[in-house]
């Protein structure tokens, strides 16, 4: 423990800072954050007679039923990549998204019990759902790897450039709860409004569809997702093997980066509202 | 000396922000175009604490008294840094260890123990930091295997007592503890006293707990809210004397002024007739002058006067006119033996006075109890008894200054009790 001891002032509703800025107030709590992702995790499945069994089971599950729809009912041409794979892939990663922005909403929320009575960096609640999530993403990839096996299906040597995709999705998406978790608790409407919105992503990006399947002509209008950018560039990069949307990655990717340093910053400046509002 | 807490003029208000509220803002956009009248309250500031203002140095302890509702918890999460005072200034220098409420913290789903790492983790403490403490904490809280259970299977107490084994043992230099030992065993309550005392050699104690005898013995100063305003500040047995005698004032309101309900003193009486020709009416607190009065204070000779009647000749009658707290415990009594002595058997009706000079009783309220028995048969005729306090002390006259310290039996022997009569009406 330090020697020095931490000192708390606020005046007329603003806290006046010490020293300390928040990241470091952040770090001096690292050993907590570690203690509350490992928690987290350890009482995620506790309760289940399947246990962590669940975290394959779910993936699979949904990819199968796009399997089903989309290349049974509907057909999406994929080109050269068996479907099955196509989807997994997207919908893993989709999945890691679409978690992290989802659960975010909850994240304030359904904590109000430590919120209202336990002083720590409360940033840690949407950090916390990332990893939780990004835990989730490694199961899915080692399933999308057994199917990749399976299929035989060797990724292009460009692949690795994937890791900058997905790197700008996390910050994107973190970037986002942020926001959605510092709002969702002074407005409540987003609980119900965040997931109707993404279920219209779901669909408004190149998840279960590949970005070459999209008219020329909307393309424009389309890159203004930032998700189009970053699923365009896992399937270039990973089943394709041509990078063509780096550009726009790129830019999504600044986007990603001011939406996270001023999400950050909403969620500090709110954070004081939450044990007070709830 | 420095400041280890202070507080200037602190105000809080939970609808501080309406603006924030959408629905608020949704109100009053539908009200601009549709002309209505403004809702009321929907802007409308409430002060949960109000101008609230105290300092506490190294190793001071105060504790924070007031009814439910009087900002002592919302006083605590300013201090314990959760929440920003609205107006004011607040500042707490030190690593502060709150116990704020039963099982704070703590994971329903995990146990005892795996919660005594997160708790530690929360307060800032390291892996290794918390493994050297966790055989201190396992030790104090006597939770024997319970430890390995998940902590939603706990009662209260065991949330009580792993929660402040954890706060104490994270060697913190505030402790913050609002009304969390109340639900512990007996043993463990004085474990805890124990506890917060012997920390009190090094640290700051905030304290809130409606015992007040806890409150006196542990705080050197007290804070007294009513309705988020100070209404007392300063050493601990002026301020909760100021306390209890403001409480018992409202206690005693019912019986002593009711403006629409007829809670008259008749109203709040109770009354066990065994024998139906037995009555004891008109009760009566007076003065040693003789007017009727319902506030006396300490050192004050206090009447209680009533009349006994007989429908038929009774003997062997014994009278104890009583003093009660309003928990109807007897305080000081005094029983007759004249009627006893008296060879006749009494009917009719007779006016008795019983004269308790130079009461010395804490300033609370009292009631007063009349029971009529049979000496030789030990038989109750008739008990009388406030359900309401019908008076109260105030408390003690200038001179000669009387101390009490609350440990001490509330039983005070009040010498030269006289009872008498004032008339006796033989009846037919």
């Amino acid at each position: 423990m330090s020697t020095v001891s931490p000192v708390f002032e606020a005046v007329d509703n603003r806290l006046v800072q010490r020293g300390s800025g928040y990241l470091a107030q952040a770090i001096r709590y690292r050993a907590f954050f570690a203690y509350w992702i490992r928690r987290s995790l350890a009482v995620r499945y506790r309760q289940t007679s399947f246990g962590w069994a669940w975290a394959v089971f779910e993936p699979l599950w949904s990819s199968l039923i796009y399997i089903v729809v989309f290349s049974f009912i509907v057909r999406v041409n994929t080109g050269p990549v068996p479907y099955p794979l196509f989807i997994i892939l997207n919908v893993v990663l989709w999945n890691y998204f679409n978690r992290i922005v989802a659960r975010s909403t909850t994240s304030i929320t359904s904590n109000v019990d430590l919120l209202s009575k336990v002083q720590f960096p409360r940033e840690f609640l949407p950090l916390g759902i990332c990893a939780e999530s990004a835990t989730d993403l490694a199961i899915g990839l080692v399933i999308t790897g057994s199917v990749f096996a399976y299929y035989h299906f060797l990724p292009p040597a460009i692949a690795p450039l994937a890791v900058f995709a997905l790197l700008v999705e996390t910050v994107l998406a973190l970037g986002i709860a942020f926001y959605l978790a510092a709002l969702t608790a002074i407005v409540r409407d987003l609980l119900i409004v965040i997931p109707l919105v993404l279920q219209l992503l779901f669909f408004l990006s190149p998840v279960i569809y590949p970005i070459t399947s999209v008219p020329v002509f909307v393309n424009r209008f389309y890159f203004l997702n930032p998700l189009t950018a970053i699923f365009a560039s896992y399937q270039e990069t990973l089943l394709y093997g041509q990078f063509g949307h780096w550009k726009e990655l790129l830019g999504t990717g600044a986007f990603a980066v001011v939406l996270l340093i001023s999400g950050y910053q909403v969620f500090k400046r709110l954070e004081w509202q939450f044990a007070d509002l709830l | 000396m420095t400041q280890i807490v202070q507080a200037e003029h602190v105000f809080k208000s939970y609808n501080a922000n309406p603006k924030l509220e959408m629905k608020h803002l949704l109100q009053w956009t539908g009200q601009r175009f549709s002309g209505r009248q403004r809702l009321s309250g929907a802007s409308r500031y409430t002060y949960v604490l109000n101008d609230v203002s105290f300092e506490m140095e190294q190793c001071d302890s105060l504790g924070i008294i007031g009814n439910n509702g009087a900002g002592k918890t919302t006083l605590c999460r300013l201090l314990a840094s959760i929440s920003l005072p609205t107006k004011g200034r607040i500042r707490v220098e030190g690593r502060v260890s709150s116990l704020i409420a039963l099982g704070a913290g703590f994971h329903p789903e995990l146990s005892g123990l795996e919660n005594v790492y997160l708790n530690c983790s929360i307060m800032g403490l390291s892996r290794k930091q918390t493994a050297s403490r966790v055989e201190q904490i396992v030790q104090f809280a006597e939770l024997g295997e319970h430890i390995d259970v998940a902590v939603k299977r706990y009662s209260s107490g065991m949330l009580a007592r792993l929660g402040f084994s954890v706060a104490v043992h994270l060697d913190p230099e505030i402790i913050l503890i609002d009304e969390v030992l109340a639900v512990g065993d007996y043993g463990f309550q004085v474990k805890c006293l124990a506890a917060i005392r012997e920390f009190m050699q090094r640290g700051t104690v905030v304290f809130i707990s409606h015992d007040l005898g806890a409150v006196e013995r542990l705080c050197k100063r007290v804070l007294w809210l009513d309705q988020g305003q100070v209404k007392g500040y300063g050493p601990s047995p002026d301020v909760i004397s100021q306390y209890v005698a403001a409480q018992q004032r409202v206690i005693a309101a019912p019986a002593q002024e009711s403006n629409e309900a007829p809670v008259g003193p008749e109203q709040t009486v109770l009354r066990e007739v065994f024998d139906e020709s037995i009555g004891v009416h008109d009760v009566e607190t007076c003065d040693a002058r003789g007017a009727v009065q319902s506030e006396f204070q300490m050192c004050d000779t206090l009447v209680v006067r009533c009349s006994l009647t007989a429908s038929k000749p009774t003997r062997d009658l014994r009278i104890v006119i009583g003093l009660v707290d309003v928990e109807s415990q007897a305080i000081v009594t005094a029983a007759n033996n004249q009627m006893l002595e008296h060879p006749d058997a009494f009917v009719g009706q007779t006016r008795i006075e019983c004269r308790f000079p130079n009461i010395l009783l804490r300033p609370r309220s009292y009631g007063v109890y009349v029971g009529i028995s049979n000496a030789k048969a030990l038989m109750p005729l008739y008990t009388w008894r406030d359900t309401h306090a019908r008076f109260f002390i105030t408390g003690a006259k200038p001179e000669p200054r009387l101390h009490y310290s609350p440990p001490q039996s509330d039983l005070t022997f009040t010498p030269g009790v006289e009872m008498r009569y004032l008339s006796v009406n033989e009846g037919g």
